[in-house]
């Protein structure tokens, strides 16, 4: 990865950032789930995992998935984690796949020393430019979309949110 | 006590040249003021009144013989203290009545704050209003029973003079000694609860910011800037409280005004008396609503806090006057009020002589020109545009001079700018703004012939804190790194001269010497904004790292773990009777509005929450006065608005002596960010400093080989970028909002 993706990407399109002006952890984000009619559907993509074995979304058909973009140099993305490993671990029999997708610069090693650290439960990707013009354009961390069972995208989630938020949403999906 | 012969000879030599003294003839007085450092101290170490500086020799003289203590405090430019000295202190028959009833103390307010802040207390809640000379008396055991500022000789205007007052007092104590200090307990006590009330509160109403503009926005002078009515003094936290209001609502009417009423105060303040034009730096007040005819003293604490002021406006306007403005604050404060050694004196006075020699002295006598001078010293062709850009008149300028005090004298004053000068006389700009600049140059040699006023080269650690800061923002915003040599050569004096290692304290001030007066909570706070300043102006950790000693010490020293906020000393001193919480800004912030937002910046550099914690604990301690007169603590808005809207948080990763590091770094401080944090992640110590208590540092690294910016904001965080115009964009957009959408394409 080098740097000029990262600012090939920053000039892709800003989608529904609508600017709520919400501050501090103590506020519940407000968002909307979007009518089971007008989702659209998540685009598929394969990655490499810390192993080296390749993943993709199609692998997780018929599972609410939570696919987190994040980076370890990200402050509030490592809040968000061992909130994610937990979400991981109460719904991950009813169904839930959570899903990170890593975009450090530093390569893979850095994130390996993370996960091991937290004890992440979920699938750590390292991210690329393919799969951030897919969807949308990533331009800020943590940037966090929830799908449906169907492999819709029903809400992206820009800046930290409470775990009780994410639980919120994935139960009136599960 | 016998003063040995030899001391004597050596007091005589030493001391201070006092404007206008008259001695009588044949008769010189030595007092134990000739032991002290203080300036001010030492001015009155030759009068008849026979004083003693604020100690237990002093107490126990008033214990054993019975008498209530003369207490008198001030500091080295106050006029009316040279004022009353000279009426009073000097004459030996006034002398003879203080002496006989009295014990006499005299206290340098600028070297005991506490002691200051105890009496002033008391003459405000007896008599509806304080200043100085302070004017005090007290029972052997300290307590304050009577008191004013200042007093004339003899009775004036029916005001009573000091005669009639001191021979009240001493038939008083005669005849009714029990009922005086029965009521002197009464009094303190009073005092004691009176302001163990005044802090307090929880809640904070959301709106007042709002109300602390609407009542700077009423006070506000629209025609000639500046706020309420004369004497107008800088009181540079209103700017500050204005300009982080503008950045909190850059769109809204009010902000925009608040901006408006900043900047226009600050141009009027420029161009007017209040600033000298020759010599650069700015006086403590304008008696005038013009910020024409000034009090001519200056004062360390206005530089740094001014220049500032003028850097923030420079950062949001681009305005060349207001860098210009800065910069000659700072290199008057290089050239004239900086020790060899690096540390920064206080105060220069208003007074001076007027020939050397001489006793007779005058207000502001070193800055004032007659026509006929400047005409003389300039010529012909450079004296019509400079007379005209700065107001000189044959008869003087100065419209209001209720004292006669510069009749046929000019107070220079920017008339016009250089364009409408250079169009008057039909020269190009250029042409014009070099006959001023040779100008300005001759009449600063000239004036360098006359007699200086007085400096008072004592040495206080809170205003060095103060200019600290100055230079280091200065370095960080102008790119010059001669001032960040000048911040880190007073950040090393401080280290080295002011800080005793052994028990982590600090002390008050230095002279010949570091003060055994220990450091109060202004010296901690200062300094240690001073630091976090110069750490992101150097990125230097060990700047930090004494910072947060320094901060643990305060919190011990200090802080009401009960109720919050910081008391302004320890209590460790019990000839000190109260001890309070500072709340109002005034001509320096209160430390509990610096060390509130300093507590806030740390937690956000360091991820510490008991930090923000306290931070807020004590914005809350002032929840009522803040509620009720938001405009007497601007300085606290500043750090409430800093807990509200939380800060850009920018990591570049690169190293501090590398130029493409450099300019990132630069880019980084050139726009105005009403509240930023800035790490400098060098790949070495200055990272692992960090990332030792901050984990994330760690990954920060350069992209590409090349500096790297990583901006977050508000739990979200921009991808890193390598590019400097992204970068100033990151900053200077409004802030992103989390936020949870619905995706629709």
């Amino acid at each position: 990865m080098n740097a000029e993706w990262i600012s090939r990407l920053r000039s892709a399109c800003l989608i529904g950032l609508l600017l709520i002006g919400l501050t501090g952890l103590e506020i519940a984000s407000a968002f909307a789930q979007e009518a089971s009619s007008a989702r659209t559907p998540a685009p598929d993509w394969k990655l490499t995992d810390l192993n080296g074995k390749r993943v993709s979304l199609s692998d997780f058909s018929g599972k609410v998935v939570i696919l987190d973009f994040w980076a370890t140099w990200c402050m509030p993305c490592r809040i968000e984690i061992p909130h994610f490993v937990e979400l991981q671990k109460q719904y991950g029999a009813k169904g839930l796949a959570v899903i990170g997708v890593s975009l450090d610069e530093q390569g893979p090693d850095v994130v390996k020393r993370f996960v091991k650290q937290v004890g992440v439960n979920y699938p750590i990707l390292i991210g690329n430019e393919k799969i951030a013009e897919k969807y949308g354009g990533i331009v800020a961390l943590p940037t966090t979309f929830v799908i449906d069972r169907k492999g819709r995208i029903v809400s992206q989630h820009i800046g930290y949110d409470d775990k009780a938020v994410f639980e919120k949403e994935i139960q009136l999906l599960l | 006590m016998k003063i040995p012969p030899l001391l004597l000879v050596a007091g005589l030599v030493l001391c201070v040249p006092k404007e206008g003294t008259a001695e009588d003839a044949g008769e010189t007085y030595t007092n134990r003021l000739i032991h002290e450092k203080s300036p001010y101290l030492l001015q009155h170490a030759h009068n008849p009144v026979d004083w003693y500086p604020w100690g237990k020799e002093a107490f126990d003289k008033a214990k054993k013989e019975n008498k209530p203590i003369f207490l008198s405090i001030g500091y080295s430019t106050c006029h009316w203290c040279h004022v009353m000295e000279h009426e009073s202190f000097e004459n030996p028959t006034i002398a003879k009545l203080i002496n006989d009833n009295f014990v006499s103390i005299k206290v340098d307010r600028e070297e005991r704050p506490d002691i200051d802040q105890v009496y002033m207390t008391f003459v405000e809640a007896t008599t509806g209003s304080g200043g100085w000379p302070m004017t005090v008396f007290l029972t052997p055991d300290l307590k304050p029973f009577f008191g004013g500022t200042y007093f004339p000789p003899r009775d004036k205007w029916g005001q009573p003079g000091l005669v009639r007052v001191l021979n009240k007092v001493a038939e008083a104590w005669k005849s009714d000694r029990e009922r005086i200090t029965a009521n002197s307990d009464k009094i303190i006590t009073q005092l004691q609860s009176a302001i163990a009330v005044r802090s307090g509160g929880d809640k904070l109403n959301d709106s007042v910011a709002r109300k602390a503009y609407e009542q700077f926005a009423t006070q506000f002078d629209s025609k000639f800037g500046g706020f309420g009515s004369a004497p107008k003094f800088p009181r540079p936290v209103t700017f500050n409280f204005l300009f982080d209001f503008y950045g909190a609502n850059p769109e809204s009417k009010e902000g925009k005004h608040a901006l408006e009423m900043s900047i226009f105060t600050l141009r009027k303040m420029a161009e007017g008396g209040i600033h000298d034009h020759i010599g650069s730096g700015f006086h403590r007040y304008s008696t005038d609503k013009l910020w024409h005819v000034p009090h001519f003293e200056k004062m360390l604490y206005d530089q740094g806090q001014l220049a500032m002021a003028y850097l923030t406006a420079y950062q949001i306007t681009r305005d060349p006057l207001f860098e210009k403005t800065t910069r000659d604050i700072l290199d008057y404060v290089r050239r004239d009020m900086t020790s060899k050694e690096g540390g920064f004196y206080s105060a220069e006075d208003a007074d001076s002589l007027l020939t050397l020699g001489k006793p007779e002295h005058a207000e502001g006598a070193f800055y004032v020109w007659s026509k006929d001078e400047i005409d003389q010293l300039l010529g012909a062709e450079r004296a019509k545009v400079f007379d005209y850009q700065f107001g000189v008149e044959a008869k003087g300028n100065a419209a209001e001079d209720p004292q006669g005090e510069f009749k046929n004298k000019n107070i220079l004053i920017q008339r016009h700018d250089v364009a409408e000068t250079a169009k008057k006389f039909g020269l190009t700009k250029e042409k014009a703004e070099q006959l001023l600049a040779e100008s300005r140059k001759l009449l600063f040699d000239a004036r360098a012939k006359r007699p200086r006023p007085a400096r008072d080269d004592k040495i206080v650690t809170a205003w060095n804190g103060l200019m600290i800061s100055a230079f280091a923002r200065a370095a960080q915003v102008l790119g010059d790194p001669s001032y960040l040599e000048a911040a880190n050569r007073a950040a090393d004096f401080a280290r080295q001269k002011l800080y005793r290692a052994e028990t982590n304290t600090l002390a008050r001030s230095y002279r010949e010497g570091a003060s055994d007066v220990n450091g109060f909570a202004s010296d901690y706070a200062f300094l240690i904004q001073g630091l976090l300043d110069l750490y992101e102006a150097s990125f230097d950790v060990r700047r930090l790292e004494w910072a947060m000693k320094l901060q643990q010490r305060q919190d011990e020293l200090f802080r009401d773990s009960k109720d919050n906020g910081y008391f302004s000393n320890s209590g460790q001193d019990s000839n000190v009777l109260l001890r309070m919480k500072e709340a109002d800004d005034t001509a320096e912030p209160s430390p509990n509005s610096i060390t509130a937002l300093t507590l806030l910046r740390i937690s956000y550099m360091l991820d510490q929450d008991d930090a923000r914690q306290r931070a807020e604990g004590t914005v809350k301690a002032f929840a009522k006065q803040l509620d009720a007169v938001p405009s007497s603590m601007p300085q606290m808005l500043v750090a409430l608005s800093w807990s509200r809207s939380k800060p850009k948080q920018v990591v570049i990763a690169g190293k501090a002596d590398d130029a493409a590091t450099q300019a990132m770094l630069r880019e980084a401080h050139r726009h105005f960010v009403p509240h930023e944090i800035l790490i400098l992640a060098d790949g070495g110590d200055g990272q692992q400093f960090f990332s030792d208590r901050v984990e994330f540092i760690k990954s920060v690294g350069k992209i590409d080989n090349k500096p790297t910016a990583y901006v977050c904001e508000n739990f979200v965080c921009q991808l890193p970028t390598t590019d400097l115009k992204t970068l100033a964009n990151l900053l200077t957009r409004p802030a992103p909002g989390k936020t949870s959408a619905k995706i629709s394409r």
